[in-house]
């Protein structure tokens, strides 16, 4: 059997993480503790891919990403490559695809520090910015370790947007899901027995996980 | 070495709530008192640069804070506080938090060996804050405030949360900071109790104002501050400090501006201060110099002025020694007989409570 799906999967999902973490951590801090009259309708927007069909994100950002489109046109220009049907257009997708896994926890880990240790940090003479880092973050580890482990363990499980955005090109765009839609679609049930079972195992065991995790200390995001 | 000094003038208008504040911090502890939700923790907070809605002006030294059109940020402005609820980081031990504020000071500040020695927390080195009991963790607040270096420390209600031994524990502590590391401090309550011992001035605050600011002695012997106070019984303050010792009866005696007193059941060394409070209930007044009696003190006193209390009692004003006040309750009866009038000479039996550590 082509363990390449797999590969891929992983591959997808943690350089989606990486993204999310870089992109979220300031986003859900400032969904945490902001005061702009935007902050309400940007964390509507950022629950959408909860309730959206996969399928709809997938439409919109093959139009988005496609060589006509808004970004797709000017990377194409800049690249010479195109963003469907390629690697960086699933990150893309995905980062858009797990943005509420990543971002929630991680807001409602922030949320949970409040303002009270950072008020003692500046007093102890902390910047701001120290602050976040010494202090806040610390503090919401826990929100970033289950903001991680969701957010890679979802992206694990995509399937419909992928789909729409970057086919199934093997060695390219083909993850785990895809291959297994596959292997049902040619009557390898062997083979599709095996990833499924493989995804099913390793998603239980990262839900158990963060489980244990929250019930051992009651600190930083819940699921 | 003249200290500097903290001056302010605030306002700040939040949901109908309008604090209005003005005033100086002199060196030694400042009592900041006055009712729940009267505005002392906004008035600290706006110091510390934690209100950003504050507006008006302090200044610290001959250096500015905050005028209306500027604002030094909290963590620029070389002030510590000490927060009710500690808020010592949850995943540093207790060495780490000291480190974290040492890491940060802004200016010299005290060697750690010495902080830990006072506080007396070199055993807790190792906690961490979750571990801590409520006195053990606000030592350690204390202690980290104190690493960083600030010029002014202000404290909010740190004893609110313990129980009477403990907070008996860290009074005197608390009492020895502005001496010993050279900085003032205001300290927010509403216990009086609390006032009465670590106090060198207080500051009387009642919605959102600052009514009076004086002296701990000079407030609380004044009969227009005792409801204020939480309406205190007519009682005087009186600081006093050991002049000398009667080995031969175990007494020791103190020198105060209403004149020498003599106590027993103190050790304390010479050059002391003291901190006694007489309540005008436990004041006897006698014509001649008293002979014999239980009573160690007796005082050559003059009355001042007499007010009738109702239900059969006398409040009479009296000046001790030089210019202490001192009150007396008596019966309308005995102040007949004593035949007491403005201006008359009588002495006064007094059985005075020490308050607190040494002042």
């Amino acid at each position: 059997m082509n363990l390449t799906p797999v590969w891929i999967s992983l591959q997808l999902a943690s350089v989606t993480v990486v993204v999310l973490l870089v992109l979220g951590t300031p986003l859900a801090w400032w969904l945490a503790v902001g005061r702009s009259r935007w902050r309400v309708p940007v964390d509507a927007l950022v629950a959408l891919p909860l309730v959206l069909p996969p399928t709809v994100l997938g439409f919109y950002m093959l139009i988005l990403l496609g060589p006509q489109g808004p970004i797709g046109g000017p990377w194409l220009a800049v690249t010479g490559d195109t963003l469907t049907f390629s690697f960086t257009g699933l990150v893309i997708t995905s980062v858009l695809y797990s943005l509420p896994f990543v971002v929630q926890p991680l807001r409602d880990a922030f949320r949970g520090v409040g303002a009270g240790p950072l008020e003692a940090a500046a007093m102890l003479g902390a910047r701001p910015l120290d602050a976040f880092f010494s202090v806040a973050c610390p503090l919401a580890g826990r929100g970033f370790l289950t903001a991680a482990v969701l957010g890679f363990a979802h992206t694990l499980g995509e399937f419909g947007a992928i789909l729409m955005v970057g086919g199934s090109i093997p060695g390219e765009t083909r993850v785990v899901a895809i291959a297994i839609y596959e292997h049902v679609e040619t009557l390898d049930y062997a083979s599709a027995h095996t990833l499924s079972a493989g995804l099913l195992v390793f998603s239980f065991l990262v839900l158990l996980a963060i489980y244990t995790l929250n019930r051992r200390g009651r600190s930083g995001g819940m699921v | 070495m003249s200290e500097p000094f903290l001056t302010f003038e605030l306002q700040l208008r939040r949901h109908g709530f309008l604090l209005q504040a003005e005033g100086r911090l002199e060196p030694g502890i400042t009592a900041l008192f006055g009712p729940s939700g009267c505005g002392k923790t906004t008035l600290l907070r706006c110091l510390a640069g934690l209100e950003k809605a504050s507006e008006g002006m302090i200044r610290h030294d001959d250096s500015v804070w905050q005028t209306p059109s500027f604002r030094l940020p909290p963590h620029r402005r070389p002030v510590g506080l000490v927060f009710q609820d500690t808020r010592l980081f949850a995943h540093l031990s207790v060495a780490q938090n000291f480190e974290f504020a040492r890491r940060r000071r802004r200016a010299e500040g005290p060697d750690q060996q010495e902080v830990v020695e006072v506080l007396g927390v070199a055993g807790l080195l190792d906690r961490m804050p979750a571990a801590l009991s409520g006195g053990e963790a606000q030592r350690v607040a204390l202690g980290r405030a104190l690493l960083a270096g600030p010029r002014v420390l202000l404290m909010d209600e740190p004893l609110a949360g313990l129980d009477h031994e403990r907070r008996a524990r860290i009074m005197p502590l608390v009492r020895a900071i502005p001496e010993r590391f050279g900085v003032p401090l205001l300290y927010v309550t509403h216990a009086r109790q609390e006032v009465l011992a670590l106090a060198d001035r207080v500051m009387l605050m009642d919605r959102g104002e600052i009514l009076a600011h004086d002296t701990v002695a000079d407030m609380f012997s004044a009969p227009a501050f005792w409801p204020a106070l939480g309406g205190m019984e007519p009682t005087v303050v009186w600081d006093a400090s050991v002049v000398a010792r009667d080995n031969d009866w175990g007494l020791t005696v103190l020198a105060s501006d209403a004149g020498r007193l003599r106590l027993a059941g103190i050790s304390c060394d010479m050059g002391t201060r003291l901190r006694l409070l007489v309540a005008a209930r436990d004041v006897v007044l006698t014509l001649d110099p008293p002979m014999a009696s239980s009573a160690l003190n007796g005082l050559p006193v003059r009355v001042e002025s007499l007010e009738d209390r109702g239900n059969g009692l006398v409040l009479v004003r009296l000046t001790a020694g030089r210019r202490a006040p001192l009150w007396a309750e008596v019966s309308r009866q005995s102040a007949a007989a004593l035949r007491l009038a403005p201006g008359r000479r009588v002495h006064a039996l007094i059985r005075p409570q020490r308050l607190g550590g040494p002042h």
